[in-house]
């Protein structure tokens, strides 16, 4: 590594600006530099690093063992402090988290309110414990019957005897003479003995099927459980750098994505372990990095930035695409509101590339994928609001360029699907065809077939239409792909499948007037 | 019965008991056992197992591996207070770091002028799982482990092996697990530079004297199937 030439970083800005307005209403020629300066800036860092040990505490039915085992609670306490002792004052753990910071790309700079996990130096306990419930047994006595075996009858409730059915307890029946007579079931008693119960009110306990006992539930009748746990050392970071003497516009910047600056060489970096007055560990930081302010001629106008780090970083650097662009969009925007040609407005606008991209990204993705894209090309000189908006407007353009032909498209389709099932539903052809599939559920199946089936021959007829009117609107942009003009259907694919759906409707209520076959289905509640 | 001072590998220095056979002159050569710890570090028990290996014609050395965290721990496991420090100083206590110094002793061993150069080792509990481990990384010529702990997490180490292993174990060891003994003797069965002695009914430190589980039967078995083996492969 080594500190970038200023003069290059200059060069390497001019290069980013020329490609940013190339084609957007400047040239590559009309992009200058008017003035630039820079220096070596270097700065002192340090990232506290703290150790903190977490501890999770695990508990799992029945006898296992993980790592280390103890064979009672307390002497697992105990060894679990020993080990987070021999963690927090262990040379070789300290010797390994210094390496594990050291050895990351970003060697810890500007690692701040970061926790990592130690997972090599991470010790398992573990220890049996017998079941609170159970005190080890593995059953429990069976609530339903405490340990009885047996239960109260559930049909005579212990009584023994139930009422009588037959007579409903009045011990009188109604004879075939009409006249009241005794009960010849329960003889007049009202009442006869229960015969789940043989008569003793008592019954085998459903709970525990007659043992008494059943298995205890939270050790799943093994009596045990072990509790393991899990001592893992976790790196707490803190950054501190000396901001005194730092441009604002790096202190922010460092602060947060110091690492990937350093990962990807914006700026120079000395790592040493030390260790902090209060016996902590720390790594501390030279950085060097160029930092300069530059301004730019665009088409006669003065554009000023900051230049930061090896790679020609461009801060503070104002809008200046948005000015550029400032007539395209115009064009955009009278297409968006339908105002005049839409397709040559659309022609007119992107004769910026900027806005050329915009509106074929609209063109082929959604909304906010296509702002990340964008963004992509162009990650300076236009504000992210700038970039929503302009894909807003795009989207409206381009929906305003396949208006019209969707919905001839939509028309259509319908009309051939129309066609098709007066075809099918108004001759005999119909009847035939539910005589060979006998069964309503099958038909109804076909149903939904033919309405999939319209509704996506519509769909694809316009897909047709819009396509060849973008075709004419943006397939300039698109450079010899013009059959790969992707179209968005848009509500009007929707109302494409239930047109069809209605239509079909309609045909089948029109057999019941015409006289030809029904499908079954339509009778069914 | 004296201190020595063994120099680390990194730099330090801990002190080891030692304990000489009778009547041993500058020129008599005997092996050494380097007697191996539990986790309540050099204290009068293994004092003595270093004094009764001396009385069966050896050199013992048994170092204070805990040096790092405090040299010359001594602890009882009849006191709770101290019971409680061992099992901190066992959750704290750097196993790879304990290799090393044991390593190093052995280096001395080999080198004291009474030194046939032959150099076996025998460690209890923490010290069973480390004779076991010395057994793997080290020249170890005969290795006994009595009761060793967490050797199951360890067992593709075996390999290493160069030397003879004997293994004692307790049948009911509360710090070993049935599931833990069956891994072990599964993997260990086969393999014949490695001797193993199960004690049934027996648990953890059961030839520790004066300890909960100590059982004087069972105690002097082991140590006389230990005495052999030493004889056997030291003499
Ligand atoms: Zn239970
Ligand atoms: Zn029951
Ligand atoms: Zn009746
Ligand atoms: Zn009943």
């Amino acid at each position: 590594m080594s500190i970038a030439d200023p003069k290059d970083l200059a060069q390497n800005a001019l290069k980013q600006i020329r490609r940013l307005s190339d084609g957007n209403g400047s040239s590559a020629d009309s992009v200058q530099i008017m003035e630039a300066k820079g220096e070596i800036i270097s700065m002192e860092a340090l990232t506290h690093i703290d150790i903190d040990i977490e501890t999770n505490e695990e508990e799992r039915v029945g006898k296992l063992q993980q790592g280390t085992f103890l064979p009672t609670e307390e002497a697992m306490n105990a060894a679990i402090a020993g080990a987070q002792k021999g963690i927090l004052k262990g040379n070789d753990s300290r010797k390994m988290i210094t390496e594990q910071i050291l050895g990351r790309p970003d060697k810890g700079f500007s690692l701040h309110g970061k926790n990592i996990p130690l997972e090599e130096l991470k010790q398992d306990f573990s220890t049996h414990a017998p079941c609170n419930r159970c005190q080890g047994q593995g059953s429990t006595s069976c609530g339903q019957c405490q340990g009885q075996r047996q239960e109260v009858c559930t049909q005579c409730r212990g009584r023994t005897m139930i009422p009588c059915r037959q007579c409903h307890g009045n011990g009188m029946i109604q004879g075939p003479d009409g006249k009241q007579q005794q009960c010849k079931f329960c003889f007049g008693q009202r009442q006869v003995s229960c015969p789940l119960c043989q008569k003793t009110g008592r019954m085998t306990c459903r709970q525990c099927r007659g043992n008494g006992n059943i298995k205890c539930d939270p050790c799943k009748g093994g009596g045990l459980f072990t509790k393991i746990v899990s001592v893992l050392p976790v790196i707490k970071t803190l950054f501190e750098m000396n901001r005194a003497d730092l441009p604002d516009g790096a202190i922010g910047l460092i602060e947060r994505s110091g690492s990937r600056l350093v990962e990807r060489d914006h700026i120079d970096i000395q790592a040493e372990p030390v260790t902090r007055k209060d016996g902590g560990l720390a790594i501390q930081y030279q950085a060097q990095f160029p930092y300069g302010k530059i301004t730019f001629s665009i088409n006669g106008k003065p554009v000023s930035a900051d230049l930061f780090g090896n790679k020609a970083k461009l801060l503070k650097l104002k809008p200046f695409l948005e000015d550029l662009i400032k007539p395209g969009i115009e064009s955009l925007k009278k297409a968006a509101n339908n105002d005049g040609v839409v397709a040559n407005q659309i022609k007119k606008a992107s004769g910026h590339k900027l806005i050329g991209q915009a509106i074929l990204l609209t063109a082929t993705m959604p909304k906010k994928q296509a702002v990340m894209a964008l963004k992509k090309k162009y990650p300076l000189g236009i504000s992210n609001k700038a970039l929503q908006s302009l894909i807003k407007t795009a989207d409206q353009a381009i929906g305003n360029v396949t208006r019209r032909p969707r919905y001839i498209g939509l028309a259509i389709g319908l009309c051939a699907s129309g066609v098709a099932y007066t075809g099918l539903l108004l001759t005999k052809t119909y009847a035939n065809l539910a005589i060979s599939l006998n069964n309503p559920a099958l038909e109804m199946a076909l149903a939904a077939v033919l309405i999939a089936a319209g509704g996506g021959l519509t769909h694809y007829t316009i897909k047709l239409t819009a396509k060849k009117s973008m075709t004419h609107a943006i397939g300039h942009l698109m450079k010899n792909r013009q059959s790969n003009i992707p179209t968005k259907t848009r509500t009007s694919g929707l109302y494409a499948y239930i047109g069809a759906a209605l239509l079909f409707l309609i045909m089948v209520e029109a057999t019941r007037h015409i006289g030809t076959a029904t499908p079954a289905w339509y009778f069914l509640k | 019965m004296t201190t020595i001072t063994i120099p680390s590998k990194d730099g330090g220095s801990f002190n080891a008991y030692m304990a000489m056979p009778e009547n041993v002159s500058r020129e008599t050569k005997v092996p050494t056992v380097i007697v191996i710890q539990e986790i309540f570090g050099i204290n009068d028990g293994i004092r003595k197992k270093c004094d009764w290996l001396a009385s069966y014609g050896f050199m013992a050395i048994a170092p204070d591996l805990f040096w790092r965290i405090e040299p010359g721990i001594e602890l009882s496991d009849q006191v709770p207070e101290e019971l409680e420090r061992a099992f901190q100083l066992f959750g704290e206590f750097n196993v790879d770091q304990g290799i090393e110094d044991l390593k190093a002793t052995l280096h001395v061993a080999k080198g004291h002028a009474n030194s046939t150069g032959k150099v076996g080792v025998l460690g209890y509990c923490l010290g069973g799982k480390l004779a076991y481990l010395m057994a793997c990384r080290s020249e170890s010529i005969a290795s006994i482990g009595y009761y060793g702990v967490g050797i199951e997490e360890l067992l593709v180490e075996a390999n290493n092996i160069s030397g003879k292993l004997m293994l004692h174990i307790a049948e009911k060891d509360g710090f070993v697990p049935p599931e833990a003994q069956h891994k072990i003797l599964e993997a260990f069965m086969p393999n014949d530079s490695i001797i193993l002695n199960t004690y049934p009914d027996m648990d953890h430190a059961f030839t520790r004297e004066g300890g909960d589980n100590y059982d004087e039967e069972n105690a002097e078995m082991a140590d006389n199937h230990s005495i052999a083996f030493l004889n056997e492969n030291l003499k």
